[in-house]
């Protein structure tokens, strides 16, 4: 099964990767997906479809067995070799390591420009293809890269994000700043809801636990209704007929963080900015929201601000938003808080940088290792 | 491939390993007791060795291999046969032991060159009966004990388990997958 993303009225670039373990053709993976530009599409191994391209880790222990051969079977398909010693390769058309999506693309298109007469032509005068891709990755500028990454999702079947619909909340002000603040000072206090006198949370910050008389659902429900119809009350009671459950404060804060996120950025954190996640959350232990897993394991991995995170993992953004509010109230989160336009780069290249043994799994046994597990 | 499609779950005597998997696995767990025989056995004497194993099927004929350790540190010889490829590693830690820290450091330095390649989750059993240290705690410990490590994670899951709830066996091996590959079940 072939990684196809279908951008509305493209035709698939089909790539063969050689030599690539199951990391850094995850992380390719990723940077087709939000590539805009053209539709690529790295073929499994199991695919035999001829490619319009293939790149080739020259690094990894078969990379440059593969390769060649690759080439002597394929005179006429274009290779793209990446290395961190592009010196010691002057036969292939090199890509300098760590890759970035300002070097990446420039240099496919490059490879892909010439017309299909001219691709029958052997790619072994490297010398001027080389200088050309790198120029052209030199040319690229962050903030171009910036600009082209942020344009709307064409039509297809991914999370729709606009980061000009972004809706922001403020954890400092209002209801959760109290919260953070008898929490923090061990005041216990009820949270009530001022319309019916109903006993919502009884936080009891000496004892660590949480009593709460309405479930997440509901609780979203009120938040909804208006964050001004609660209000903190010292000394309020259950009622006799509430089923009341207790939590621990840290399992309270990430829940209420992530029902008064409720799609909506927190205004501590940018959205162009890089986000890291410190450690994981207690994922068994706190209430589950949506591609939490997910999330975890890519800002655990290296920095991503949000908009990309969104992209790269074409998760919903309420999804990212809501955990990035709840991980955020557990401090979990490292970011900087200065405004700006994004700077990071678009492929955490720290993960295309290493050079990890070839994996013997593959993404669709991954994929369905997966499934299985969930559906347990 | 095939050979290779193990998760290995180690950790000492009584952190759950044997429950984890048999929690997920599709067959009867079968503990295997050998009689010790390679030279590396013989300088230790004549012993006997206990491995857990599970399996999952995943239809097409492939399947994964879930092996557990033997808790005993003084079975650590055959840990390299189990770890010869693999998937990843889920380290079991009991909150009950007198000394959680060094276990830790034990057995990431026991398997310090499989998790240089594979991803390791930490799954901390046993928490209702103590609930120290908490996880975060577990993170700081890490920060100290794999100093001179190299893992391919660094900042591995630390999640709180119970190796009977199938709930949160499910949950450690799905962060284990999602550590290899955070795009696993994307939309094609």
């Amino acid at each position: 099964m072939t990684d196809k993303a279908q951008i509305a009225g493209t035709p698939s670039i089909l790539v063969r990767g050689i030599g690539l373990d199951i990391r850094k053709e995850a992380v390719f993976r990723m940077a087709f997906r939000m590539n805009r530009k053209a539709n690529y599409s790295l073929l499994e191994a199991d695919d035999h479809q001829v490619p319009d391209v293939a790149i080739a880790d020259l690094d990894s222990p078969d990379g440059l067995a593969e390769a060649d051969k690759f080439r002597k079977e394929n005179p006429g398909i274009p290779l793209l070799a990446t290395t961190v010693v592009p010196n010691s390769f002057p036969q292939f058309v090199t890509l300098t390591k760590p890759i970035r999506m300002e070097t990446l693309f420039p240099a496919l298109e490059q490879l892909l420009r010439p017309s299909p007469m001219t691709r029958e032509l052997p790619l072994q005068q490297p010398a001027e293809p080389v200088e050309q891709v790198q120029n052209t990755a030199a040319a690229a500028t962050p903030a171009k890269l910036s600009t082209s990454v942020q344009q709307p999702p064409p039509a297809r079947e991914k999370p729709s994000f606009d980061p000009n619909q972004i809706e922001f909340f403020d954890p400092e002000q209002g209801l959760l700043a109290l919260v953070q603040r008898a929490i923090r000072d061990q005041i216990p206090v009820g949270i009530v809801d001022r319309r019916n006198g109903r006993l919502l949370w009884r936080i009891l910050p000496e004892q660590g636990k949480v009593d709460a008389s309405v479930s997440m659902e509901e609780a979203q429900a009120i938040f909804r209704e208006g964050e001004e119809n609660l209000v903190l009350r010292d000394g309020a009671s259950f009622a006799d007929n509430d089923s009341v459950h207790s939590m621990t404060v840290t399992e309270y804060l990430w829940q209420i963080h992530a029902i008064a996120a409720d799609g909506r950025l927190s205004k501590k954190i940018p959205l162009n900015r890089p986000v890291k996640l410190r450690r994981w959350p207690n994922l068994t232990r706190l209430y589950p929201l949506p591609e939490a897993l997910r999330l975890a394991a890519f800002l655990a991995r290296s920095p991503a601000s949000p908009a990309l995170t969104i992209r790269m993992l074409q998760v919903q953004p309420q999804a990212l938003l809501n955990f990035l509010a709840a991980a955020d109230a557990l401090q979990l989160l490292e970011y900087s808080p200065a405004s700006g336009v994004a700077s990071e780069p678009a492929i955490p290249s720290s993960t295309l940088a290493e050079a990890q043994r070839p994996s013997p799994a593959k993404r669709g046994f991954l994929g369905r290792l997966l499934a299985k597990i969930a559906g347990l | 491939m095939r050979e290779d499609n193990k998760i290995v779950f180690t950790g000492p005597v009584g952190a759950g390993k044997t429950s984890a998997i048999s929690a997920i696995s599709d067959v009867p767990i079968i503990s295997t007791d050998a009689k010790a025989s390679d030279m590396t056995i013989n300088r230790k004497g004549h012993t006997t060795v206990a491995m857990d194993y599970g399996i999952l099927h995943l239809g097409d004929k492939s399947k994964v291999h879930l092996y557990g350790t033997p808790g005993q540190e003084r079975f650590d010889f055959m840990w390299d046969i189990l770890t010869s490829g693999g998937l990843g590693l889920i380290l079991m830690l009991d909150n009950t032991r007198p000394n959680p820290q060094k276990d830790m450091h034990f057995f990431l330095h026991a398997f310090k060159d499989y998790i240089a390649d594979v991803p390791v989750v930490l799954g901390i059993s046993k928490t209702d009966l103590n609930p120290r240290p908490n996880t975060a705690d577990y993170a700081k410990m890490l920060a100290e004990v794999s100093q001179d490590l190299h893992m391919l994670n660094p900042v591995p899951p630390i999640f709180e388990v119970d190796g009977r709830n199938k709930e949160d066996v499910k949950n450690l091996v799905m962060a284990l997958l999602f550590s290899i590959d955070p795009g696993l079940g994307m939309l094609p």
